[in-house]
């Protein structure tokens, strides 16, 4: 890990303000900023890796936990809120054992809130990976998360 | 000229609103700035109006410019902090504060009430010195309007020395900007944003995994009983604050202990000082435990039938009198401690060389200060004022001989970041292959005690032919240049050579300053090393730069005090006929011409000895008779016929002095435990006993009045140095039969107590690597 971080630091040489960019390419490669990959960090920029990680965790676009295999997102947005958003996400929560933001253990499913998926007319709506969902309820949420939990990824 | 209120005040340039009204004693409540600190903004309550510019502007980022008209204090300004304060409270435990009955409570409530959850000022450590309290008082909140909200975080109790609760954080990051901008470490971080920010470490690991060095420099700046240590956080308001030093090492920071029931209960460091109001985690959080202990010697004791038995002081006394008696005055030895005050060593080396007749008077640390006292004296011309450590900040270079220096809780690790920041590089050189250079090194060499002194003489080379002329004036000149000219390059090695070039490099044209510790010196010749340090020092043009790190607290000042076997009081040598009879004349007695140093004493040279602190027991040999003056039991007790109980440094007043050659006053704080007495009265009254004239001391000051008398350079209080002498060079040959020593890992220790063994939480911290 530690040479491919050097790899990326190198891209930025001397530039000042860089570590957002840095941690960007980071995430790119690995997927999220593991905690070996922030210390590796801090030592080859010098800077203590709380630091860092206090940078990081201002911005939601940097995860800290490893990404799933597939990627739940739930729409918390207006028009899902309204028609019972809180419902699916608790469901989906409940169903896969996390909260939003994590990791399941065995890697197959991460879970993200999200604001708006801009298809307000299928509220509510949840979206897997690249797969969108509309005008699902709590029964249809557990098929679908067992379709792609037994399919390994490919939608039936 | 300014207006503040109506009122016209000078100001300085440069300084903020703030700082300026503050100077003029005018109140500005604040919870974000700091003295230490740059300002930040972030609280918005030293909110001013000033004429002509809009809206309420932060006085603590506002500069003063000539001519500004300011309002402090209005009922416009008193709103709107208000309410920032009232949504500051939305988030802190605020009941109290704004509780009817608060005056009536404060009578019955003495202190704070220990609780597991803080919620409310009555179970706050921090009640009788809360900075929030302060501000509240003084706008007179009656309500919080908002809707309280409980963080509900987890209490962070894991980590030594300090416990952490930031349901009872405000967010003004002192304690971020203390450790990243001061100290340099950046153990804590804003994380997260909005509602959910923390102050917090990463992924919240522990602080001991997070190079955190429990200096608690973040627990002396919080404004809240967020951070508060563990030791001291039940005792509540203080019965008296004494003004003094601590002894743990020879930095010689300033503190302010803070003493109830006579016990030291926590030890606050001092701003006056010379690291600043920068300690380490062993000032700053274990003299309490250190020295409280309750095994503490409290009798004196004399060995019978094979037993200790507790005696009363005249006792001892005579039976230590008569025992010494028996001996020749060259069979009895003398360890002075280098914990012990100015005045103690003072009258123990007066008491060795008049009452014994003995120059047999030594420190346990010998090895590293002898070496070290023959160079200075040797060499030392006038320095300046205001002392190595804050000249530290302005070097333009720092080699550090020794990763402890570099250790993170080290006080003088402020100094160095500061330089650091200023733009000096800093070059560290030690022997552990494995460790990593710590972040703000530049350059880690790795090179053993020897290679070393190889890079030194090729550094001296190289730098006294880029400017011959420079050190012409210098004493030993002539005897120097040959030594240059004869040195054979090809001696030292291929590797050093590189290592030469790139040193030099950053260092020549430039001042700087050399650190290090004992362990730089291990080696058959020591003086050679501290030789060539002060070589390179004279070199650069900063002959002030040297800087060695003493573990002893007082080693500097019992050397001064002639507590060695090679010198008397001021640097005087014992050999030197002529200069020691102005002592023979004010003491009243000849002086011996030879002594034995440490390890003659222990290695059987002595017959009777005479401890001052607790030596390894393994090395003794052939003690008939051995006195410990201690304050601690310890294992060398066993072999012990007297044992007599000793003040520890806070329970005595006295002088002592610091790394930098700064004489400071320590003042007794507490009273000692049971008969425990300082150590320089044990001593009079021993002469006493004896027969000795010259041992009516009434009080510490009187001897502080002797030595000024007898060592000329020391004063009064603060920086001594020799007046007018100008820097001396030293003739140096690459020798080929240095042999390096082996290292010893450093000692924690104060007299007859070891800080890693009493103290749990410095042992978790020393375990982990971070001390």
């Amino acid at each position: 890990m530690k040479s491919e971080i050097k790899k990326i630091i190198k891209l930025f040489k001397d530039k000042k303000g860089a570590l957002i960019s840095i941690l960007q390419e980071v995430q790119k490669k690995y997927g999220y900023l593991s905690s070996e990959a922030i210390s590796a960090l801090a030592e080859e920029l010098k800077i203590s890796e709380n630091e860092i990680y206090g940078v990081a965790t201002f911005y939601t676009q940097f995860k800290f936990t490893k990404p799933g295999n597939h990627q739940v997102k739930v729409c918390l947005g207006t028009a899902c809120h309204v028609r019972g958003g809180h419902g699916i996400m608790e469901t989906v929560e409940r169903q896969l054992n996390i909260k939003h933001g994590e990791t399941t253990k065995d890697s197959q499913f991460s879970l993200e809130r999200v604001a708006c998926m801009g298809c307000c007319a299928l509220a509510p709506v949840m979206v897997v990976d690249n797969d969108i969902f509309g005008k699902i309820t709590s029964t249809k949420v557990k098929n679908i998360l067992n379709d792609y939990n037994r399919n390994g990824g490919k939608k039936q | 000229m300014i207006t503040i209120n109506g009122k016209k005040i000078t100001y300085k340039e440069g300084k903020t609103v703030l700082e300026t009204a503050r100077d003029a004693g005018i109140y500005i409540p604040s919870l974000c700035t700091h003295q230490e600190l740059e300002p930040f903004g972030a609280c918005r309550l030293c909110i001013v109006k000033i004429e002509g510019m809009q809206g309420f502007p932060t006085s603590c980022t506002t500069v003063v410019r000539d001519g500004m008209v300011i309002i402090t204090e209005d009922e416009e300004l008193q709103k709107v902090r208000r309410n920032v304060l009232e949504m500051l409270l939305s988030e802190h435990p605020n009941t109290c504060i704004v509780c009817k009955d608060k005056s009536e409570c404060e009578e019955c409530h003495f202190g704070p009430t220990k609780a597991g959850r803080v919620t409310g000022c009555n179970f706050c450590p921090n009640k009788e010195i809360c900075e929030v309290r302060e501000v509240a008082d003084y706008l007179g909140l009656e309500d919080v309007r908002l809707l309280f909200e409980y963080k509900n975080l987890p209490l962070e109790r894991d980590d030594p020395f300090f416990d952490r609760d930031y349901n009872l954080c405000i967010l003004c990051g002192r304690c971020v900007r203390v450790c990243q901008d001061i100290r340099g470490r950046g153990t804590l971080a804003f994380t997260q944003r909005s509602h959910r920010t923390k102050i917090s470490t990463a992924f919240d690991k522990l602080h001991l995994d997070s190079e955190c060095g429990f200096c608690g420099a973040c627990v002396d700046v919080c404004p809240t009983g967020a951070l508060s240590a563990r030791g001291s956080k039940w005792y509540g308001d203080a019965d008296s604050c004494t003004d003094s030093a601590c002894l743990l090492c020879s930095v010689g920071c300033t503190f302010s202990f803070e003493s109830k029931w006579n016990r030291v209960m926590a030890a606050i460091p001092r701003r006056d000082g010379s690291t600043g109001g920068q300690a380490c985690s062993r000032g700053r959080f274990c003299i309490p435990q250190l020295l409280n202990g309750s095994d503490r010697l409290k009798q004196p004791m004399i060995r019978k039938n094979g037993k200790l038995i507790p005696v009363n002081w005249d006792e001892a006394m005579t039976y230590v009198a008569e025992k010494l008696k028996k001996f020749t005055n060259d069979k009895i030895g003398i360890i002075a401690s280098p914990s012990l005050t100015n005045e103690s060593a003072y009258t123990l080396q007066k008491f060795a060389r008049v009452a014994l007749h003995t120059n047999n008077i030594d420190v346990p640390t010998s090895d590293f200060t002898s070496p070290i006292m023959k160079t200075i004296v040797a060499s030392s011309s006038a320095i300046s004022n205001e002392g190595k450590i804050k000249n530290l900040e302005k070097a333009k270079w720092i080699i550090v001989l020794g990763r402890r220096i570099f250790l993170p809780s080290s006080a003088l690790n402020p100094s160095i970041y500061r330089a650091k920041k200023k733009g000096a590089k800093i070059i560290l050189i030690d022997n552990e292959t494995k460790a990593k250079a710590p972040r703000n090194v530049d350059v880690n060499l790795k090179l053993g005690v020897i290679q070393t002194l190889n890079l030194f003489y090729g550094i001296i080379y190289k730098l006294f032919n880029a400017n011959p002329n420079l050190v012409k004036d210098c004493v030993n000149y002539g005897a120097f240049v040959k030594s240059v000219k004869n040195m054979d390059k090809n001696k030292l090695g291929k590797d050093i050579s590189k290592q030469v070039e790139k040193i030099t490099k950053i260092i020549e044209n430039s001042k700087g300053c050399i650190i290090f510790d004992q362990g730089a010196l291990r080696c058959s010749n020591p003086e050679a090393i501290v030789n060539a340090i002060m070589n390179i020092l004279i070199l650069s043009g900063n002959p002030d730069g040297v800087i060695p790190y003493y573990d002893g607290g007082n080693d500097q000042g019992i050397c001064d005090m002639g507590a060695t076997h090679q010198y008397l009081p001021g640097y005087t040598m014992i050999s030197d006929s002529a200069s020691i009879k102005k002592f023979e004349k004010l003491w009243g007695t000849t002086l011996p011409k030879k002594g034995k140093n440490y390890r003659e004493m222990l290695d059987g040279g002595v017959k009777a000895l005479y401890l001052t602190e607790a030596v390894p027991e393994k090395k003794l040999r052939n003690i008939e008779f051995l006195i410990l003056q201690d304050i601690y039991p310890s294992k060398i007790m066993d072999k012990a016929d007297v044992v007599l109980p000793a003040c520890a440094f806070t329970e005595e007043s006295g002088t002592v002095t610091s790394l930098e050659r700064r004489v400071q006053k320590i003042t007794q704080a507490v009273e000692g435990p049971g008969l425990a007495k300082p150590d320089w009265k044990i001593i009079c009254d021993l002469a006493k006993k004896m027969g000795t004239k010259g041992f009516d001391y009434k009080s510490h000051q009187h001897i502080f009045r002797e030595i000024k008398e007898t060592v000329p350079f020391i004063s009064s209080e603060g920086i001594w140095s020799f007046k007018d002498k100008p820097p001396r060079l030293f003739p140096f040959t690459i020798e080929e039969k240095i042999n390096e020593l082996p290292s010893t890992p450093p000692r924690y220790h104060y007299r007859g107590a070891d800080i890693v063994e009493r103290v749990d939480d410095f042992r978790i911290q020393i375990e982990k690597g971070g001390a």
